[in-house]
């Protein structure tokens, strides 16, 4: 084919384009679908605050011990004489709490009463949290000794937050740091097994994304390919655009409604986990659904990379789903057409999450450049440091490759098809047919 | 203008399905084929519109290959169909678009066809209920024989100088195809060039000027119409009378063909014939309400054309 008869027989995609991306916008179900999509990124951030470890002002946090009736402590007298101001009353149950204004010496006679005196010490130059208890309390000591922890913390809190400091940032700081002596065996074992779970993570993370986009895509595509075949309207069309056209312009139509639809469902679920924290007042923490993130990076080059690699196995599998629907030629044949691509798709998912897993730098090379396979492992690879630059650009040269391949074949199949009716046409038999066209 | 078809082939493994089709058209005018159902005319069609690839031949139009770049081509197909989920106006203008039609240009071409076919209801509804704007119909909303008509108008949209009707008369009813028979005939005025496709030969012999007969893939008859229908001659006698005239017309040696109330159709050898048999009844006093001599029919030629080939 030169390069005239290449553009004539792309003359008109753009016109297939609009049509096809503005049937698919208004179109009832998928605008339901579309407001379904959107309600659930704009809510989940908030149900995910719902469940996060992480402790915001005022709020109660788990950790903390408490102070309950049961215990036997009726009082809670706090003497702050410190500048920084809390709420001790959230961590007790039962238990009447006051601020304590009389001398220390007139409290020996309160019943079941503890009190908490917070001061700062100017021999010493430290701040002291003395915890005393009555002398004729009966209530559980120890439970008043505890508690003696959480009015440090909340104390701590409060100055932290005088400077600025969330209580997200406040847990931080204060957590507690462990000091392990071990062997070396078992030192670089633990290191191993958490790099796996990364991987693993990363891997987990990205193969999902792809996994939902050609899901989510694959029907759409088979169907808008089979539509005008389905509906008899082809031959009248080929009068005025040519099947290469045809099938380009409904391919790239949906993957920019699929590619538009991710954004503003990205888009939202990221403006609302910007505004979740400060009206559910705790931070979005993934780690409490389960998803360590803390060792991803991710940066602008990082964003490149998945978006490269986003779109080169959308048009991998987009492609191979435009051949299951070019093989159909009526609307039943599309559930049997999409699970064919989604048997590739599964299979190429599968392999990369179980070969990711094993740390083999080889492994690692060839799952980059196996064809169906690397579009799910060449950009986890990269990320993780398991493949270079250079794994990675021959990769994505061999994938768009496979890409050009795909659509040959395709635009091939489709137009020989394209008048056909009757059952469906089965793999072995596209080949012949491409083949027979060739000689 | 010129459309020139050339030694057209194709062939399915060993399944020839359309043989050595040649024909042209120098004029503007209607060029019918006909054939019987897998004569090999709607491949013929796709095949000159490249819709199908060719196993051999050419066609070109005014000496260059006919394509959608030098020729401005309306087509309606025979399988036909439209979007069912799109509104009818919003297919009709993106049909229009891929003819390279601006927006407002096929706006006017819908109104005009709208009103000429007769659809302007489903394009142009008045909204039920108030403040609300009114949706052009979905084709799943309408008859087959609408969906037709909005076809039709898709194949006209871009002002086509070659159109291409593959059966456009099918399953029509007596109105709607007089509705596209005026249609036609306005293309024809008009100076387009018509390649049509029809079972329905009394339709193709009030239009067509040339046209090609196709059995099992083969032309088995090709010309002018009116020349084809000369080289027969003038052997169908029409008669009427007030009186039996079988024992003249037995006489005579002509073949009495159907016979109701004293009108008799009569296949005669020639003019000689006829006007001896006429010259036998008048003198013998009978009196001759009705002679009418013609030629043979399109659809006489075609079934006895159709009818040899099939029994070679």
């Amino acid at each position: 084919m030169n390069k005239s008869n290449e553009i004539k027989a792309i003359t008109g995609w753009k016109k297939v384009y609009a049509f096809t991306l503005r049937g698919l916008i208004f179109n009832k179900a998928n605008i339901i679908s579309a407001v379904i999509l959107f309600l659930i990124s704009v809510f989940s951030p908030f149900l995910i605050s719902l469940f996060s470890v992480g402790v915001a002002d005022g709020e109660v946090s788990e950790n903390y011990a408490t102070i309950e009736k049961e215990d036997g402590i009726e009082k809670v007298f706090i003497k702050n004489e410190t500048e920084f101001v809390f709420d001790a009353s959230l961590y007790t149950s039962g238990v009447e709490v006051f601020d304590y204004e009389k001398s220390p010496e007139e409290f020996k006679t309160e019943e079941n009463g503890v009190l908490y005196h917070l001061y700062f010490d100017e021999q010493e130059h430290v701040y002291k949290i003395n915890t005393v208890i009555s002398d004729v309390c009966t209530g559980n000591k120890s439970v008043a000794e505890n508690f003696a922890v959480t009015v440090l913390s909340l104390f701590d809190e409060a100055r932290y937050k005088m400077y600025g400091i969330t209580a997200e940032k406040t847990e931080f700081i204060l957590s507690p740091v462990s000091v392990n002596v071990t062997g070396s065996a078992e030192y670089f074992e633990t290191q191993e097994n958490n790099g796996t779970m990364s991987v693993f993570a990363v891997q987990y993370i990205f193969a999902v994304v792809v996994l939902i986009l050609i899901i989510y895509s694959s029907t759409y595509i088979i169907r808008a390919v089979l539509e005008e075949k389905a509906s008899k309207l082809v031959e009248m069309l080929m009068v005025s655009v040519k099947p290469l056209a045809l099938i380009m312009g409904k391919i790239l139509a949906v993957m920019t409604y699929i590619f538009g639809l991710l954004s503003i469902v990205a888009i939202s679920t990221f403006l609302s986990a910007k505004i979740s924290p400060k009206i559910m007042g705790s931070p979005v923490s993934f780690e409490a659904i389960g998803f360590d993130l803390s060792g991803i990076r991710f940066d602008l080059p990082t964003f490149i990379l998945i978006i490269v690699s986003l779109i080169i196995s959308y048009l991998t599998y987009s492609i191979m789903a435009g051949i299951a629907g070019a093989s159909c030629s009526n609307m039943e044949d599309i559930e049997s057409a999409n699970s064919t691509v989604m048997f590739t798709v599964l299979a190429g998912y599968m392999i990369s999450v179980i070969t990711c897993s094993i740390p083999s730098k080889i492994l690692a090379v060839f799952t980059s450049l196996c064809p169906i396979v690397s579009t799910f492992s060449a950009p986890v690879h990269y990320v993780l440091g398991n493949i270079g630059f250079g794994v990675l650009v021959i990769s994505y040269a061999l994938q768009i490759i496979i890409v050009v391949l795909l659509a040959i074949f395709c635009s091939r199949i489709y137009s020989e098809l394209i008048i056909r009716n009757g059952s469906k046409v089965r793999l072995r038999e596209l080949f012949k047919i491409y083949f027979r066209k060739q000689i | 203008m010129s459309l020139i078809v050339n030694h057209l082939h194709k062939k399915y493994g060993d399944k020839t399905v359309l043989e050595d089709l040649s024909f042209s058209m120098y004029d503007p005018g209607v060029y019918a084929l006909l054939g019987t159902n897998g004569a090999g005319k709607t491949t013929a069609i796709r095949m000159m519109l490249g819709i199908l690839a060719k196993d051999g031949g050419e066609v070109l139009w005014n000496e260059n290959p006919l394509s959608t770049e030098n020729c401005n081509i309306g087509y309606l197909a025979e399988e036909r169909g439209l979007y069912p989920k799109y509104s009818l106006m919003e297919q009709l203008i993106y049909f229009a678009s891929l003819r390279g039609v601006s927006k407002s240009d096929a706006k006017k071409k819908i109104r005009y066809y709208a009103e000429r076919l007769d659809v302007t209801e489903y394009l142009y509804p008045v909204s039920e209920k108030k403040g609300r704007k009114p949706i052009s119909k979905k084709a799943d909303q309408l008859s087959k024989g609408n969906q037709q008509k909005i076809q039709f108008m898709a194949a006209l949209l871009s002002d086509p100088e070659l159109i291409v009707l593959d059966e456009p008369l099918s399953g029509l009813d007596p109105i709607n195809t007089d509705i596209f028979k005026s249609i036609i005939k306005e293309q024809i005025s008009a100076g387009k060039y018509l390649i049509m496709s029809s079972h329905q030969m009394a339709t193709v012999e009030e239009f067509c000027t040339d046209i090609t007969i196709l059995s099992k893939s083969k032309t088995i008859l090709q010309g002018n119409l009116n020349e084809i229908k000369k080289s027969y001659g003038r052997i169908n006698l029409h008669l009427k009378t007030e009186t039996d005239i079988k024992k003249f017309i037995s006489e005579s040696g002509a073949v009495l063909v159907n016979e109701k109330e004293n009108e008799y159709d009569i296949k005669v050898s020639g003019e000689e014939q006829a006007n001896s048999l006429l010259g036998n009844l008048i003198s013998n006093n009978v009196t001759v309400v009705t002679f009418d001599l013609r030629e043979p029919s399109l659809h006489e030629i075609f079934v006895e054309k159709v009818g040899n080939s099939v029994n070679e």
